[in-house]
């Protein structure tokens, strides 16, 4: 019986591990043993590996042990890395030089798929089917260079071969979600920016919602959860497409 | 011994690309003039970094990093700790407790266990009971400390290692800092 119960809860994992391949990418499933972290996140979990991205490697824990992580693989890679986003079987970590892609069908073994430079990206990536969605936050705080910020969209189709296809301005972009039709691009100070992307190429700004400071964003099956320097708001997605406020957690000074 | 530490200071000048031997009213080539603040490193005692412990519910002051698992939502609170809530209902989230693990940036969930970097090491919680947070495992110095703060094209005070682990940045005025990046 316990032996069943096991087998049941590691089919259970691996099927998660797969990542279910809804088109819900950051959707939560409140069964899963594993959570989901924002775009800003260095740390991901991928069935019993944990990521850790630090600033010049990857590095991957085997967590088959829970309490005891195993240190599995290092990959140096050059500086200046930043976030991580496990999509389907492919890792996209974010760099300040522009975006690397992992095979990940062995999760403690991942495979240099392709590395993209076309861009001095800064900035996360999210992806949802065959498109990845980068920030590129120009300015001080991130680059040398003074350039201009961007959402863009790179069609990831051929995970070797990555190619951008759409870029807009943006006035000084931060995380980002995307689920379904929707993509949420926080802007800091700016608030946030809620996208169609039913034409996933294109983006079609819709709403901006200005009175937060947005800072990273998740989206799941019962909240849009934003966090900013002003605290952290869900928001309730109502059918007019529009975002009802359910509930704040205020900064307390 | 004094002459190693002091070798190690130098390393660490070095390292951060400290403007020495460069007149220092003169902004570094392509450097933003200084504004009259900077970064200051936060210093903790490896003792102090050792102490994670579960406290009562606190509130968010400077939040950081988020993390959904389940019913639950962990807040980062910059450099401090998490803030775990129960978020079953997101029209009402309950803050549960607040574990404090100092210099902590990052999280991640499976099951019952929390995943942290606490400063340079990397720490496993048991958080099956959210109010009794226990420490599994410690690997220390997983992590490379840091030596400079999160932000580029700013001003900062050099690290000392002498000073103890750094867990934090806080932006302050003050004089003009021989460290910029």
């Amino acid at each position: 019986m316990k032996n069943f119960t096991l087998a049941t809860l590691c089919a259970l994992c691996f099927a998660l591990a797969l990542g279910c391949a809804t088109d819900k990418s950051a959707d939560v499933n409140p069964n899963s043993q594993t959570g989901t972290g924002g775009s800003m996140a260095r740390f991901a979990i991928v069935g019993d590996v944990l990521y850790c991205v630090l600033p010049d490697k990857l590095q991957v824990y085997n967590i088959a042990t829970s309490t005891n992580p195993v240190s599995a693989k290092t990959i140096p890679l050059t500086v200046g890395l930043e976030t991580i986003f496990p999509y389907k079987n492919a890792l996209f970590i974010g760099a300040n030089a522009g975006m690397y892609i992992f095979d990940n069908q062995q999760p403690d073994s991942p495979v240099l798929l392709s590395s993209y430079f076309h861009v001095q990206s800064c900035d996360p990536v999210v992806v949802q089917g065959n498109y990845a969605y980068v920030t590129l936050r120009g300015g001080s705080g991130c680059r040398r260079m003074a350039t201009a910020s961007t959402l863009d969209v790179v069609d990831v189709t051929d995970l070797k071969s990555p190619k951008l296809i759409n870029s807009q301005t943006m006035e000084s972009p931060y995380g980002l979600g995307v689920s379904g039709e929707q993509l949420f691009v926080c802007e800091g100070d700016r608030g946030m920016k809620i996208f169609d992307i039913k034409d996933p190429k294109q983006p079609q700004l819709k709403h901006v919602i200005g009175d937060i400071k947005a800072y990273d964003v998740i989206p799941t099956s019962k909240s849009l959860i934003v966090t900013g320097d002003g605290g952290l708001v869900q928001y309730g997605l109502q059918d007019s497409g529009k975002l009802e406020v359910l509930s704040k957690l205020a900064i307390e000074l | 011994m004094k002459k190693l530490s002091y070798i190690g200071l130098i390393g660490i000048g070095l390292l951060v690309g400290c403007q020495s031997g460069v007149d220092v009213n003169e902004p570094p080539a392509g450097a933003p003039t200084f504004s009259g603040e900077g970064y200051r490193p936060i210093y903790a005692s490896e003792n102090e970094v050792n102490q994670v412990t579960t406290e009562a519910p606190q509130p968010l002051k400077k939040p950081g990093k988020i993390y959904v698992r389940g019913n639950y939502l962990f807040i980062n609170e910059q450099g401090k700790g998490i803030h775990l809530i129960d978020n079953a209902d997101p029209r009402n989230p309950k803050k549960m407790s607040f574990i404090k693990i100092l210099g902590n940036v990052d999280m991640a969930v499976k099951g019952n266990f929390l995943y942290a970097d606490n400063g340079p090491d990397f720490v496993v919680l048991n958080i099956a009971d959210p109010t009794q947070v226990k420490v599994e495992k410690r690997i220390k110095n997983a992590f490379p400390s840091p030596a400079y703060p999160p932000y580029n094209q700013t001003y900062f005070e050099c690290v000392e290692a002498s000073k103890g682990v750094v867990v934090g940045w806080e932006k302050v005025k003050m004089n003009r800092p021989k460290c910029f990046r």
